[in-house]
């Protein structure tokens, strides 16, 4: 075993004091590095994280509150009227009867009516579609283009447009055109109407996402389509019983 | 008398004693600093432990709250439908025009309907209406005061007249276009 020499021995006598303090210094140090502010930094972004975990209940709890008190009765009513008003598919039949009851409700004789050009039919129709729409705040605009062949006195004809305008489904006055021959009473013509569709969402998205709450502005738009809705109903107590398909109404 | 201070220690033993001092403070420090860490050490693990423990009971809480929500989906997508629906029709309702009164208001400028041979809506929002007249007088007041209504009514840009003919049987004809302002 090696001796230290004398001047070792005296110096290492004289200094062993500060082994100790050396030492916890190295330690400290070493420890620090590699214990203890990796794991303060693990602390602070696991507060971090609780913080958002918390939100996120917070936010669950809020949204199946709201989904338990949510009056599920009215809830379907209104759904399946809205789908009257905005059908999920492009349901021709029921267009058509509409177009129909309108046209015969306002006086004006129909000669017919027809897919105003095919290639505005729009081919994006598609529950993927409408998902990413909702998802992203914009709504589709997905419709079927009918031109509306008709004549009548221009009192009917007028009041045919404003018809249009207060009937369900929804639709939107496009253009139209009419005229007479010299001494002609009767006009002639054709309205271009697009009847709107949209189809259900794919999906509702995380359930992490706010509940999908209707707004004061949409109740309005629902009271609105009720009102629209009643004008349609009229005497009869129900909106007209249209099947799908009237293709011989189609030219 | 006069008083005499002397130093029997050797500065070097003096120096020593500090020393000593010095280094037995270091040392007792040194023991402090490390116990001080090691409690702040165990201080640290222990937060982490109990941190995790409340992740897995928030964990736990969030798992029933989705599981509470899932029973809902039925009703949850109506909902996702019932508003989509309700955004769209705000959106057409709000840019849909009544073409009916528009047409009534300019109808009422025309002396005598039945001088209206054609009515046009263009997709751009053109209003065209073709007049068949024999009297040019009542055509001309006619024209003037559909310009001032141009230029009083909000949803008009401009009135324009084109196309006018004098047939052979007399009766002027000439369109009237009233461009009508974006929604």
């Amino acid at each position: 075993m090696p001796t230290l020499s004398f001047e070792a021995q005296s110096y290492f006598k004289r200094y062993k004091e500060l082994l100790l303090p050396s030492v916890t210094l190295v330690l400290v140090v070493a420890l620090t590095l590699l214990v203890l502010l990796p794991q303060i930094y693990r602390v602070v972004e696991d507060f971090k994280g609780l913080g958002k975990l918390k939100t996120k209940l917070g936010l669950l709890n809020e949204k199946a509150i709201l989904l338990e008190n949510l009056d599920v009765a009215e809830l379907t009513i209104r759904t399946r009227e809205v789908m009257l008003d905005l059908p999920v598919e492009e349901d021709l039949g029921y267009f058509v009867g509409s177009v129909r009851n309108t046209v015969e409700k306002s006086g004006v004789a129909l000669e017919g009516v027809q897919l105003a050009a095919t290639a505005e039919v729009q081919a994006t129709a598609s529950a993927e579609a409408a998902s990413k729409l909702v998802s992203s705040g914009r709504t589709s605009e997905l419709y079927i283009p009918l031109k509306i062949n008709i004549g009548g006195s221009l009192v009917a004809l007028r009041q045919l447009l404003t018809d249009l305008n207060v009937s369900a489904p929804v639709s939107e006055m496009q253009s139209f055109a009419f005229g007479r021959s010299a001494g002609d009473e009767l006009f002639g013509g054709s309205v271009t109407v697009h009847y709107y569709y949209f189809p259900a969402p794919a999906t509702i998205g995380l359930a992490e996402q706010p509940l999908a709450v209707v707004t004061a502005s949409e109740e309005s738009t629902y009271q609105q389509l009720a009102q629209l809705r009643k004008l349609e109903l009229g005497a009869a107590g129900a909106l007209p019983e249209v099947k799908t398909g009237q293709e011989e109404f189609i030219r | 008398m006069v008083s005499l201070s002397l130093n029997l220690l050797p500065r070097r033993g003096a120096g020593e004693i500090l020393r000593q001092r010095l280094f037995g403070k270091i040392k007792k420090g040194s023991v402090l600093v490390l116990v001080g860490y090691a409690v702040l050490l165990v201080a640290v693990f222990g937060a982490r432990v109990a941190l995790a423990a409340q992740k897995e009971r928030l964990e736990t809480d969030i798992r029933q709250a989705k599981v509470r929500i899932d029973a809902f989906a039925t009703t949850e997508s109506q909902q996702v439908l019932l508003k989509s629906k309700l955004q769209m029709a705000a959106k057409i309702f709000n840019r849909r025009r009544d073409w009916s009164s528009f047409m009534a208001e300019v109808l009422e400028f025309i002396p005598d309907e039945r001088s209206v041979a054609e009515v046009s809506l263009t997709q751009v929002g053109d209003l065209n209406i073709r007049v068949q007249t024999s009297r040019l007088q009542e055509a001309a007041v006619m024209l003037k005061a559909l310009t001032q209504l141009g230029l009083v009514h909000d949803q008009i840009k401009g009135v324009a007249i084109s196309e006018v003919k004098k047939g052979g049987n007399g009766i002027y004809s000439f369109t009237v276009t009233i461009t009508t302002k974006k929604t």
